[in-house]
């Protein structure tokens, strides 16, 4: 397996799991919480909502401009 | 008789429930030492800018963690007014207007940060909210593990740059990914769009969040 397999194999697994973690949250909110629902249980805690907002302004700022 | 170097030894935690401690305080709040590291990367990466955006909001965030706390109700929902879905998308056309990589796109990107910044550190802190009642889910830490999951990928990726920021096409990042696709103004100017909308939803919900408790 070349590297470059190995890097997009990896990321597909990441993806497979968000789309699994996302249906399950959605289908068994008892078992695993949502995407949406993780971020907000998150976020009641001021310092990780700051920091999410941070993430958020750092991702967007990031990948438009390419720096 | 015990000197008071004897009785401060004797009041000592235990090494395991110390780490036990450290360890659900790192799990209750997190966010400093995440935003630490993530400086520390930017530091190997010689992103400078990116550095200062994630030391200063540690520091930022320990100081907001130290004001005094209020007591207010929990805000209701409400949709997003008419004047501002139509700042949203006019900051989209703005964004795909400008030239890529540009000082006015990086100026115009950093509006969105700023006025955050100041919508949430204008309130001080709100008291604690009391944990939610599903905190003991089988599947809490399932979107921690994919984030480090991602993170580590990402990780490995960038150090096998052999200079860093010139991508190696073995071990893409995600950024090299999605660099094909916000090449096009159209793509840039919708994911901006996209961006600021997905900023006001968290901004809206981070400024109802409490002190940890």
């Amino acid at each position: 397996m070349t590297g470059w397999a190995l890097t997009m194999t990896a990321y597909g697994l990441v993806v497979v799991g968000v789309v699994v973690a996302e249906v399950a949250g959605r289908r068994k909110p008892d078992r695993t919480p949502s995407f949406t629902t993780a971020l907000l249980r998150a976020m009641r805690h001021r310092s990780a909502a700051l920091g999410l907002v941070i993430a958020w302004w750092w991702l967007g700022w990031h990948f438009i401009t390419g720096a | 008789m015990d000197s008071p170097h004897d009785a401060h030894v004797a009041e000592r935690v235990p090494a395991p429930a110390w780490a036990a401690t450290s360890v659900r305080a790192l799990l209750v709040e997190p966010t400093v030492p995440i935003l630490l590291i993530a400086a520390a990367v930017q530091v190997v990466r010689q992103a400078w800018v990116d550095f200062a955006v994630f030391a200063g909001g540690a520091v930022v965030i320990r100081w907001d963690a130290r004001r005094p706390s209020r007591a207010v109700a929990p805000a209701g929902r409400r949709r997003m007014p008419l004047p501002l879905a139509v700042g949203v998308l006019a900051f989209g056309v703005l964004i795909a207007a400008l030239p890529r990589g540009s000082v006015a796109e990086s100026a115009a990107l950093g509006v969105p940060g700023l006025v955050a910044a100041g919508a949430l550190l204008r309130r001080r802190p709100r008291d604690p909210l009391p944990e939610p009642s599903a905190a003991g889910l089988p599947g809490r830490f399932t979107w921690l593990v994919l984030g480090l999951a991602l993170a580590v990928i990402e990780l490995g990726s960038f150090l096998s740059e052999s200079t860093p920021g010139v991508a190696n096409p073995e071990h893409p990042t995600v950024s090299d990914l999605l660099e094909p696709f916000l090449e096009s103004p159209v793509s840039r100017g919708l994911a901006a769009l996209a961006w600021v909308a997905a900023g006001i939803w968290l901004v809206r919900r981070a400024r109802t969040a409490g002190r940890a408790p």
